[in-house]
């Protein structure tokens, strides 16, 4: 009937260690754990069917214990068999001696099951809550990125203001050439003007030529008034008008001489400053244009960063949530695996309790123990297959 | 939109929540069938998502005795487990359950399956 129960706890257990191989592929250590469970089971079970034929056959020698290639260890009797056995009862302590071995194996793989890190689902979560903090804020950004520069609408709105701008600036240098044309013609009427009045003046000092040959001529009238006698007296009076309009006409030339001279300068001046107002004033304008094109230019550099900007945004947060999918997807076989360690763990804990139920004597002694070097042996051999630390400590720990 | 999550799994809990959550769900946690219908009885539930295999009351049981119950009779289970058997899938759609679906799941493949039954 016993041997029935192991032959099904073998079963099932051979059938867990092959399916949870197979679920976790990346994971070293739990395969060759499981196969190690398989093999003590497998020794175990073979030693005690053998227990069982020969309790049977009520005959027992060495040479009838059959060979088992997955744990080699020698059957012989212990270096220090159970200090209460009989010694006429040879068949128990041949049989309870691997069985022990096998049993320390058990417990091994029960302690190292134990070890089994716990803390990594929690670390991952963890970790995932920053994640999904850091996603949230992404979020965020991406959208008031949107909201503020990064929609179409708005970057549209941004480029058709900058087209408007730089189609007004286009019409303020345009009027600014008209303007810089006109002073010039303005420039060039009142250079014209100042020829004019140069003719002017010109012709005032020709007038005062005439002035001054008229008066000549005046004078020579009015000694031939004088040489003729009193037939000359009437002549003398026209004389007389004629110098005093001489006189009357070189002080008008004089004045108009001096106002002419006096637009001249003004002229003059009026010209120099027109000239030079008008350049400062084109110069400052084309500053001003060529800020403003900067500024434009500048606007639509930073509109252009911020649509690039809100994309990279974007496509972060589809990335992180593609992770985090991911991760969320690894710790549903991270749970699984739990749940299956933990099964192994509970049916390795009862295949052990049977085992020490069949190895127990009998009589109430205490269980014989396997001697020092096959002890040792098992040490060297478990502690090659181990690859990790929680390995390596659960050996010390158990296998003493 | 409130789920239930019914699941003896504190991970696999967390991990129902994580997904419904970004789909606009807060979630209500239930580590067996019966604290899962002592809470769906409690109301504002919209959605429960079940597992099977759980301590003090499975998730099959959870269905009977949420059929028996008017008041929470109509609200929509999503089954969620490990076991795929075909005669558990129809067990569970035979007592009410709206879908099935078996761990590892994707978050796609959940959020497709809410939108065709809630």
């Amino acid at each position: 009937m016993k041997m029935g129960i192991y032959i099904i706890y073998l079963s099932a257990l051979s059938a867990l260690a092959a399916a949870t191989t197979m679920l976790l592929r990346t994971n070293a250590f739990i395969p060759v754990l499981l196969s190690a469970i398989a093999a003590a089971l497998a020794v175990g079970a073979g030693l005690w069917s053998d227990r069982f034929i020969q309790s049977n056959q009520k005959a027992l020698s060495t040479d009838n214990l059959p060979e088992n290639p997955s744990t080699p260890i020698p059957v012989e009797p212990a270096t220090e068999p159970i200090a209460q056995e009989p010694a006429s009862d040879e068949s128990r302590i041949v049989i309870t001696a691997p069985l022990i071995l096998a049993l320390l194996e058990l417990t091994y793989a029960d302690t190292l099951l134990g070890k089994v890190p716990v803390e990594t689902e929690a670390a991952v979560f963890a970790l995932m809550d920053r994640l999904i903090a850091l996603r949230d804020q992404s979020e965020k950004a991406s959208k008031s990125a949107a909201a503020t520069h990064g929609d179409a609408a708005t970057s549209s709105t941004i480029n058709n203001l900058a087209g408007d701008a730089k189609a007004t600036i286009t019409r303020v240098r345009v009027a600014l050439a008209d303007m810089r044309k006109h002073d010039k013609n303005a420039a060039a009427g009142l250079q014209a003007l100042g020829k004019e009045l140069t003719s002017g003046m010109e012709l005032l000092a020709e007038i005062g030529e005439i002035t001054e040959r008229s008066r000549l001529i005046a004078f020579n009238m009015a000694i031939e008034a004088a040489r003729i006698g009193s037939q000359g007296n009437g002549f003398k009076v026209i004389v007389n008008e004629l110098r005093n309009l001489n006189d009357q006409t070189a002080v008008f030339s004089k004045r108009v001489s001096e106002l002419l001279g006096r637009f001249k300068k003004f002229n003059e001046s009026l010209v120099e400053k027109s000239v030079k107002d008008s350049a400062v004033v084109a110069e400052e304008v084309e500053h001003g244009i060529q800020d403003e094109e900067k500024a434009i230019e500048s606007l639509l550099a930073i509109s252009n960063a911020s649509v690039a900007l809100s994309r990279d945004i974007e496509q972060v947060v589809v990335a992180m949530n593609r992770d985090l999918d991911g991760v969320l997807e690894s710790l549903q076989f991270q749970d699984i695996t739990r749940q299956m360690v933990e099964g192994v763990q509970f049916m390795v804990s009862e295949v052990r309790s049977k085992m020490i139920q069949v190895a127990q004597p009998a009589d109430g002694s205490p269980l014989a123990k396997p001697d020092q070097f096959h002890i040792n042996e098992l040490r060297t051999r478990l502690l090659a297959l181990a690859h990790t630390k929680g390995e390596k400590e659960a050996i010390q720990e158990v296998i003493i | 939109m409130k789920a239930l999550i019914v699941d003896d799994s504190t991970t696999m809990r967390k991990i129902v929540s994580i997904a419904l959550g970004a789909a606009g769900y807060t979630c209500e946690e239930a580590e067996n069938g019966r604290i899962g219908i002592e809470k769906a009885m409690l109301g504002g539930i919209d959605l429960v998502m079940l597992d099977i295999n759980m301590p003090v009351m499975s998730g099959i049981e959870f269905l009977e005795a949420k059929a028996k119950s008017a008041s929470i009779a109509k609200i929509p289970v999503v089954m969620l487990t490990t076991q795929d058997e075909k005669e558990l899938q129809e067990k569970a759609l035979s007592l009410g359950a709206k879908a099935f679906l078996v761990k590892p799941f994707k978050k796609e493949e959940l959020l497709a399956t809410l939108a065709k039954i809630v």
